[in-house]
């Protein structure tokens, strides 16, 4: 019920991240990009199907694989530090970021993230895939609401 | 220990699996996003910052709130109603203040003084849950903490449990070394044990394996074989012990056949017998065979000694046979000629003196064939050369006969003679009825010798149960004293008494009778009081006769018969006793031809036709049995003619000699004229009519009833046969014997319709055969 409500009440212009908005800021070796919604769908679309200890049943998310981001900039080693809006941050080592691996995730169940919903970026595990991912560490490392990345 | 293992296990997994991420955390972060919130509405409303930071901020705080309210990591917290009751009136607080956050600038800083209101007031729902998530997170950890401590305590108990097992395996192994140590000792024992055994054998031990090769020889091989335990080893046991010719081509052949005797060879290349006995037996080797041989070179020498040493007792009792034999021809012949001539002389013209003289030759003559007759059955029952035979005949006639016989002498001394019977009268008994005579003639006649004036009685007890009839014979007489009781059934052994000259007697005559019991299986038993008399008793197994049957045998009358025109040959080389049987046979009315040898003999039976031909045995040249097949193989006139043999002779071997030559009855020298008759009845074929007068009229009517009966019961097969349409062939086959019997009893009409029978059986049809049948049952009728 609450629930419904929640969802009646956010669906009364949420704010949720508009075309050209900048979701995402990448520093990297002083330079600094800026990416938007289609800047990041144009990097990658990968899906990853899974639960999470934060929602309620399987979920569909869509985003640009992380190995698939890095590829961009020819990153192969070092760590990432993530930031969100909220100003938590994680460090993400770059080995993480493998093929069939962690996505910066744009789309939950096809549909953006508003912020109230962790949205507009979220860094999402395939959890169900591997029980290696469904450790403490990972969870902290799936950082939500992020808008900054940093290479070190 | 599985349980254990699969529960630590499954806490290992457990532990593996993050079902939460930083909890703690998450609710400190709450707050902390909550004050961040709170200052931002404070900013904003003093314009230190924009709207924008305040939207944000409360974005974050929202999305803070849902993720509290949908992680897994909180559900036990929301489980407590405190808690719920605190995230509900957050969420409405929250949801309140959305459509203000969502506007616009302007109606934003409008409405931001309610909204800071709003806002603050979450405060004390927010410690709520923090405060709550503290106590659980606080209860989470230490659960946490005490399953890492079961994990890891049941870890600790499968190890101790492992540890358990491994000193059990190593106990275990422990135990079954210092089993296998005291198992190897005892193997050890026993080796030791066996090879004292062997070693210490009389017996030769040889050890070798399959290929013959010698793995082993014990002390007694050495002995026995010649050669030293060295030599032998690694040398092939067939080439060097066993003789080629007689052993089988290898010794292992003997394996498991028991005891083999064989010929061995010593280490000097000599021959001896062994005894030897092989067996396989099984070793880490593989096979393993062994041999023991006993050197049985005595023993044989032993066998062979008692085998010749039986050969020369044989040989000692066929030549006491042969003497047997010789003798009593020798004695017989001219006692034949004595007493024979004396019965002869006894019927002519004599005056008293002559026939005193003639009566005293008479009784010594008797005596004398008593005497003689004594020593031979008593050889022949100590050589082995009697069996009993088994008749019927009835007890109480024979003793009868006995006492009838022995009358004259009882009377002679003075003596009465009586028989009793207690009990039961005896029926008809089976057994050796002339040697009971024997025994019973023996016993009577000495009472009578041994009594004067004086009483012997004949007692018969029957003991029927037993199946024995027990005889006493009491006599009155002188009695015996105890220390001769033993003595009197030794041989040759008489009592002195003082009618010396009237107790004659080899002394064979007790001998004879402990014989005759002895074969007959019974018992003797003597007892006596001096000067008041003597009882001896004999027990013998003479069992109830089963079917009272019909003697075939007839029973002669002593008188002299008439043989009037009986035509006999008379076969006999000594001229005395050829005088006497030819003048006793004429005197009982045959016509006698006689010869004087075999040749002659068979040279008149060729040409001239007898009723009968008596055959003596014993003739040089062609001896009687020669004589008698030769007459019997050729195609004489007296090829049929039944010969009877005369002899001297009286051993069964004799006997069967003389039927195999297909004459039908002997007699034994001294021939008697009873004899004669009695032989000559008895193998005469008789004509009917004359058959009551030979046998006595209730003999005859005997067997002519059993002839009748004989007869209807053939008749009744003939209808029967004829009904069935049985083979012609059959039919006239038994008209035939019918036809046989009839003859025999002189029943002629019935004898020419069944020969009618007989003779038309082939082509008659079957009303006329009926016919016959009927004819002939009516003539007997």
């Amino acid at each position: 019920m609450r629930l419904l409500v929640t969802a009646f009440l956010l669906s009364f212009v949420p704010h949720v991240a508009q075309a050209d908005e900048v979701l995402l800021t990448f520093q990297h070796d002083d330079a600094t990009f800026e990416f938007d919604l289609a800047g990041l769908e144009a990097l990658g679309n990968t899906e990853i199907v899974t639960t999470t200890i934060w929602t309620e049943g399987k979920q569909t998310f869509n985003g640009v694989q992380l190995v698939d981001f890095l590829k961009e900039f020819d990153v192969t080693t070092g760590n990432l530090v993530a930031t969100a809006i909220n100003d938590y941050e994680i460090v993400i080592p770059i080995r993480d970021a493998v093929e069939g691996g962690p996505i910066i995730a744009y789309f939950q169940n096809g549909k953006p993230m508003s912020v109230r919903n962790k949205g507009p970026l979220w860094i999402i595990y395939p959890y169900d895939s591997d029980i290696g991912y469904q450790s403490e560490v990972v969870y902290s490392r799936s950082i939500w609401q992020l808008d900054r990345l940093k290479l070190e | 220990m599985w349980l254990l293992s699969s529960d630590a296990r499954r806490e290992i997994d457990n532990l593996a699996v993050a079902s939460s991420d930083a909890s703690q955390w998450q609710v400190s972060q709450t707050e902390i996003e909550y004050l961040a919130l709170l200052n931002a509405a404070r900013a904003a409303a003093t314009g230190e910052e924009s709207p924008k930071e305040l939207r944000r901020r409360f974005d974050v705080f929202y999305s803070r709130i849902q993720t509290n309210k949908t992680s897994e990591a909180f559900e036990s917290l929301r489980d407590i109603p405190r808690v719920s009751e605190a995230f509900d009136s957050i969420q409405l607080a929250l949801d309140a203040t959305v459509p203000a956050i969502d506007s616009g600038d302007t109606q934003l800083m409008d409405a931001l003084p309610l909204v800071t209101n709003r806002l603050a007031s979450i405060q004390g729902d927010l410690r709520t849950i923090s405060l709550a998530g503290v106590r659980e997170f606080a209860k989470r950890s230490k659960s946490l903490r005490l399953q890492v401590y079961d994990a890891l305590t049941d870890l600790g108990w499968i190890a101790f449990g492992l540890l358990i097992v491994l000193l059990g395996v190593v106990g275990v192994l422990l135990a079954s070394m210092r089993v296998s140590q005291h198992k190897t000792a005892e193997v050890a024992r026993t080796q030791d044990r066996l090879q004292a055994i062997i070693s210490t054998s009389i017996d030769a031990v040889v050890v070798f394996d399959r290929s013959g090769e010698i793995l082993d020889f014990n002390g007694a091989a050495e002995c026995i074989f010649g050669y030293a335990r060295d030599e032998v080893i690694g040398s092939d046991i067939d080439r060097l012990i066993i003789l080629d010719r007689t052993a089988p081509s290898s010794v292992r052949k003997l394996i498991g056949k028991g005891l083999i005797r064989l010929d061995a060879r010593k280490s000097d290349g000599s021959a001896f017998p062994v005894e030897v006995s092989v067996e396989a037996a099984r070793s880490e080797q593989g096979e393993i065979d062994v041999a023991y041989f006993r050197d049985i070179s005595k023993r044989v020498a032993n066998e062979q000694e008692l085998v010749e040493a039986r050969d020369k007792a044989l040989a000692g009792e066929k030549a006491k046979a042969d003497l047997l034999a010789v003798m009593s021809h020798e004695m017989r012949t001219p006692l034949n000629g004595v007493l024979g001539t004396i019965q002869l002389l006894v019927d002519t013209n004599l005056n008293a003196v002559q026939k005193k003289y003639v009566g005293v030759m008479e009784t010594s003559g008797r005596l004398l064939l008593e005497h003689v007759n004594n020593v031979l059955d008593i050889s022949r029952v100590d050589a082995g050369a009697v069996e009993a035979s088994q008749q019927e005949f009835d007890v109480c006639t024979l003793v009868e006969g006995v006492v009838e016989g022995l009358k004259g002498q009882a009377s002679d001394r003075g003596n009465v003679l009586k028989v009793t019977s207690i009990g039961e009268p005896t029926c008809p008994v089976v057994g050796d009825e002339a040697r009971v005579r024997q025994i019973l003639f023996n016993l009577v006649g000495n009472a009578i010798k041994f009594t004067e004036d004086g009483m012997v009685t004949v007692e018969i007890e029957d003991h029927p149960d037993e199946g024995r009839v027990e005889f006493r014979v009491i006599d009155t007489g002188i009695g015996i004293d105890e220390e001769n009781l033993d003595r009197i059934f030794a041989d040759f052994v008489t009592l002195d008494s003082s009618y010396n000259r009237e107790v004659e007697g080899t002394g064979l005559g007790l001998g004879i009778v402990r014989r005759l019991v002895a074969l007959l299986d019974g018992e003797i038993t003597v007892e006596s009081v001096v000067e008041q008399g003597t009882v001896f008793s004999v027990l013998l197994p003479l069992p109830k006769a089963s079917v009272v049957s019909q003697s075939a045998e007839p029973e002669l009358s002593s008188r002299p018969l008439e043989f009037t025109n009986v035509k006999v040959l008379l076969v006999e080389d000594n001229e005395i006793n050829r005088m006497v049987a030819r003048d006793m046979l004429e005197k009982l009315g045959c016509s006698v031809t006689d010869a004087s040898d075999g040749h002659e003999g068979v040279l008149l039976a060729e040409n001239f036709q007898f009723d009968l031909i008596f055959m003596d045995i014993s003739m040089p040249k062609i001896d009687g049995v020669t004589a008698a097949k030769a007459i019997k193989s050729t195609n004489g006139p007296n090829h049929q003619t039944p010969i009877v043999a005369i002899t001297a002779h009286a051993l069964p071997e004799d006997e069967a000699r003389v039927r195999d030559a297909g004459m039908i009855d002997i007699i034994t020298k001294p021939v008697s004229l009873d004899r004669l008759a009695e032989t000559l009845g008895n193998t005469l074929p008789v004509p009917s009519d004359e058959l009551s007068e030979v046998l006595g009229t209730e003999t005859s009517h005997r067997i002519r009833g059993k002839a009748i009966a004989q007869l209807t019961e053939g008749f009744a097969q003939l209808d029967e046969m004829i009904s069935a349409q049985s083979n012609r062939s059959d039919i006239s086959e038994l008209a035939h014997r019918l036809i046989g019997t009839a003859g025999l009893f002189g029943l002629d009409t019935t004898l020419s319709e069944l020969r009618k029978l007989e003779q038309s059986s082939s082509t008659a049809q079957i009303n006329e055969l009926r016919d016959y049948v009927a004819a002939a049952r009516r003539a007997l009728n």
